[in-house]
């Protein structure tokens, strides 16, 4: 039971929302900005609510200076200032306002354990119409540098991160604080990183390139002679027709070099860390482990071998487990909706499960166990289009005997893939995996690896992983 | 009967990723439900009868009142109907957005930390506040929450640093929840 819950915990608390590192906050599907066009607008520093842990004019300068923070990347257009002070409360939202104050009472609302809160009026458009911030003044003893005491909390570290809030942002979870231990608090949140510049750049966008730190630009990007990887003008929203644009959320198609990684023990999720996280350039990656196996065939007694891995493109993917021996070795594919892409059984038939739908790109979560049989190497691939690695073309790799169906020619190979569905005749294609003439996979062992693709499967996705890999259920064996 | 069995227990689990789209503009330090507890008049399983937006009495805002109905009392004392208070809501087709704040939907069967300020009731720590229960046919009741906003907490130096949830049961089963309520007080928390 330990073992369930602590998986479903450690699924739950590390799927973001996205494999973005940014958010925007949204309304009714649209992204909170300012208004489009005008992105610059005024904060105004309240007179009347105030702290006396900072003097007045150190708050103000604090906050200035978060604020500005957003405003310094070359890419974005965004810009705000300070305008004239005002007595005006920051729960009022009924000004016009934007009003920055602390409060004392803290509203009971808001909990005696938040530090701060941003509260945005927008309409259902998502333009904000105005959004005050109010620090509390009750709970928290606002400071100007490291806290030294447990009441204390740096003014311009939350300041900043209000602020981004403030302009229409949500929480960033990327590369997410739950496998990422980087985060060093204190008052290194004082300045925004490259992620919190592509944000802004994404929702205020300008062609600028200029920076005078890297963290002003796109991730990946250095800041060379005041230009993001010195590039004068830099951004590509040009006419070309290529998509080098920096509106690209999760970067391009999944091209580039094929990557091999191994696996890391511990990886199986029991520890705080103990999974294997990374990300690739956005070429197909083959993972190399080893698995160690139930002995009744229908308990994953044995190892977890949990990846998480966070791919920067999107495409068509196709998803295919190899090992030798007799093993019964499964794995799990999961979005981070906690949806299955992708299954197999060891014991199925069938042939690479093909993810159908196209892949957004971001974060996936990969779950190999082994029911049964001695410890076992394997391989998995993660194969983009157009396939090229693994041989076998547009399966549909169900039972029902027939191929290819009407969707799914994406790729270059030639093969038959036609509209009319079958592709059981006699030629000597190798369109379907559920023969194993030699043109398929290079799946050993004798072991069809998979046949399931059930994007569809929704929550009960979760509960399989759950159900098969915390000991709860039988395994289905074939 | 295995797909049976996963469709059950989905239903169970679903909860868990609910709101994960969200994060929020509120700065929040991380408290555990220990603390929470000791901080809150009570901690009550109740259903959600429903919710209005309107006009804050108190601050140039809008608030939106939302009706329980208490089911139990697990700890502290509570009446059997309780109404809360939250700032926020949608009035006039303008939303005032406290993201990190709890949402609720009538019907909604939950286990609350509440507190009483005055004559009023509020979450005693916004989202952190409310835990979705649902019934499992294997485990009974389980308590979900879903935590989406900025949470910090203190490393060891005082510096405020991400919450990072360690790898624990975020489903609670509320039989053994009951219990660590118990503890906390000498006379035991649930009636």
């Amino acid at each position: 039971m330990n073992r369930l819950l602590a998986l479903a915990a450690a699924l739950g608390l590390l799927l973001p929302s996205s494999a973005l590192a940014w958010n925007s906050m949204y309304s009714s599907g649209n992204p909170l900005s300012w208004p489009s066009g005008n992105p610059e607008t005024s904060w105004r520093l309240s007179s009347s609510y105030t702290t006396n842990d900072v003097a007045y004019s150190t708050v103000a300068n604090i906050m200035t200076d978060s604020m500005n923070e957003w405003a310094e990347p070359g890419c974005t257009s965004f810009n705000a200032t300070r305008g004239s002070d005002t007595s005006a409360s920051p729960y009022s939202t009924n000004d016009n306002n934007n009003t920055v104050g602390f409060l004392n009472p803290w509203p009971g609302e808001f909990g005696s354990s938040a530090l701060a809160v941003t509260t945005p009026v927008f309409y259902t458009n998502g333009e904000i119409i105005k959004a005050d911030m109010s620090f509390n003044n009750q709970h928290t003893n606002w400071v100007t540098s490291n806290p030294s005491n447990w009441n204390q909390s740096d003014l311009e570290a939350v300041a900043v991160h209000e602020f981004g809030h403030w302009i229409g942002f949500d929480h960033s979870t990327y590369p997410g604080s739950s496998l990422n231990p980087t985060y060093s608090g204190g008052t290194s949140e004082r300045t925004i990183t490259c992620d919190d510049t592509e944000g802004v750049c994404w929702k205020y966008s300008s062609s600028g390139t200029a920076c005078s730190a890297d963290y002003y630009c796109p991730c990946g990007e250095s800041c060379v002679d005041g230009y993001c990887d010195g590039v004068v003008v830099g951004d590509d929203d040009d006419a070309t027709g290529d998509d080098d644009d920096d509106d690209d959320t999760v970067g391009g198609a999944c091209e580039g070099d094929p990557e091999s990684y191994s696996e890391s023990e511990p990886n199986d999720w029991t520890g705080e860390q103990d999974v294997d996280y990374f990300t690739p350039g956005g070429g197909d990656v083959s993972i190399t482990g080893s698995i160690s196996c139930g002995n009744n065939g229908q308990e994953y007694t044995g190892d977890y071998d949990w990846y998480v891995v966070d791919f920067p493109c999107q495409s068509e993917g196709r998803f295919v487990l190899d090992w030798s021996g007799s093993a019964y070795v499964d794995y799990f594919l999961y979005d981070t909706n906690g949806q299955i892409v992708a299954q197999a059984y060891a014991g199925d038939s069938g042939g690479a499960p093909t993810y159908r739908e196209e892949y957004g790109g971001g974060r996936m979560f990969l779950l190999v166990v082994c029911a049964d049989g001695p410890t076992t190497n394997y391989q998995f691939t993660f194969d983009w289009t157009p396939f090229s690695a693994l041989g076998d073309d547009d399966d549909d790799d169900d039972a029902s005997g027939d191929d290819d169906d009407a969707a799914d020619d994406d790729d270059a190979t030639g093969d038959d893939d036609d509209a009319s569905g079958d592709d059981d005749d006699a030629s000597d294609d190798d369109d379907d995996d559920d023969d194993d003439d030699g043109g398929g996979t290079q799946r050993r062992g004798g072991c069809a690896c998979s046949s399931v693709v059930d994007s569809g499967t929704g929550p009960e996705g979760l509960a399989l992983l759950l159900a098969l890999a915390g000991l709860l259920g039988t395994r289905r064996r074939l | 009967m295995l797909r049976h069995f996963i469709r059950t227990l989905g239903l169970g689990v679903a909860l868990l990723f609910v709101g994960l789209q969200t994060a929020s503009a509120t700065t929040s330090l991380y408290i555990s439900d220990t603390e929470q507890a000791q901080l809150s008049t009570a901690v009550v399983v109740a259903k959600i009868q429903g919710s209005e937006v309107l006009p804050h009495d108190r601050y140039d805002t809008v608030m939106t009142r939302t009706e329980l109905q208490i089911e139990e009392v697990l700890f502290g004392d509570a009446p059997s109907n309780v109404t809360i208070h939250q700032i926020g809501g949608t009035l006039g087709g303008q939303t005032v957005y406290v993201p990190g704040d709890a949402k609720f939907e009538r019907g909604e069967l939950c286990v609350l930390f509440l507190r009483k300020i005055e004559d009023r009731w509020f979450l005693t720590a916004m989202e952190q506040s409310k835990y979705l229960l649902t019934e499992n046919s294997k485990f009974g009741p389980l308590m979900t929450r879903t935590l989406s906003h900025s949470l910090v907490t203190r490393n060891d130096k005082g510096e405020l640093v991400n919450y990072e949830e360690p790898i624990r049961p975020p489903i609670k089963r509320l039989r053994v929840f009951r219990q660590q309520l118990s503890a906390l007080l000498p006379t035991g928390g649930a009636r």
